[in-house]
């Protein structure tokens, strides 16, 4: 039989978490703790029940609570967060801590910029687009790919007019050509003389 | 007029010119959804 998660050991450890882990939103802290749960109970799975060895390696395996929760973003982070928001608590002043997805997360001058920039960039004959992409890459609230696609995308209407001109000035070459005679057009296809076997005469 | 060619030509470069807008659409949503994350 597995060990049972209600083991002193399991419970004075998910209780020290959640204290650690008080800083956190109410939601992700009981997920924290719902992920660290599951965690033992996968480890126990295969543990007999009453084995305390077992039920202590896996506590000490998972590490200090204190150090799950700092690489969950940190108590502190969110705390100052919380803090700066003031009374009544705004849900919306919440953002990923850095050290969490090393990614802003608000809406700032430059990235307000860099959209509104790619969204009128065509009526703003490209400028629009240099200006956005621009601010797109000193942003740090987008990833590299991110970043990437962004800029593919913006360049687009940029090659299409390049290839476009290109193929206007070497079709207006090739017309030009063929009008001084230097180019011979190519023949047009003319019936074989020679009858075909089995053909009308 | 080439009338297969035409529109889809018409089609393309419009295509092109939104993609800009996609570019930003697609920033924008990106940014909002981890905000809210």
């Amino acid at each position: 039989m597995a060990v049972d998660l209600d083991h002193p050991a399991i419970s004075g450890y998910l209780a020290r978490l959640e204290a650690a882990a008080a800083g956190l939103p109410p939601g992700r802290r009981e997920e924290l703790v719902a992920e660290i749960r599951g965690h033992l109970g996968d480890a126990l799975a295969t543990a007999v029940d009453g084995d305390d060895a077992a039920v202590l390696a896996a506590v000490d395996r998972l590490g200090d609570p204190a150090e799950i929760v700092a690489a969950e973003g940190g108590t502190q982070h969110y705390q100052a967060q919380r803090d700066a928001a003031g009374p009544p608590y705004r849900a919306a002043a919440w953002q990923f801590p850095p050290a969490q997805t090393g990614l802003g997360a608000g809406w700032g001058a430059v990235e307000l910029a860099a959209v509104i920039g790619l969204a009128v960039g065509v009526l703003t004959g490209g400028i629009g687009i240099v200006v956005g992409i621009s601010c797109a890459w000193i942003s740090d609230r987008w990833t590299s790919r991110e970043k990437l696609l962004a800029t593919v995308l913006g360049l687009l209407p940029a090659l299409a007019l390049v290839l476009g001109g290109l193929t206007f000035v070497v079709g207006g070459a090739v017309r030009s050509d063929v009008k001084s005679g230097s180019v011979q057009p190519a023949p047009a296809p003319v019936e074989s003389a020679v009858p075909v076997p089995g053909g009308t005469p | 007029v080439n009338l297969i060619g035409f529109p889809l030509f018409l089609l393309l470069g419009l295509g092109l010119l939104a993609a800009p807008l996609a570019a930003a659409i697609y920033l924008s949503v990106r940014l909002n959804r981890r905000r809210q994350a």
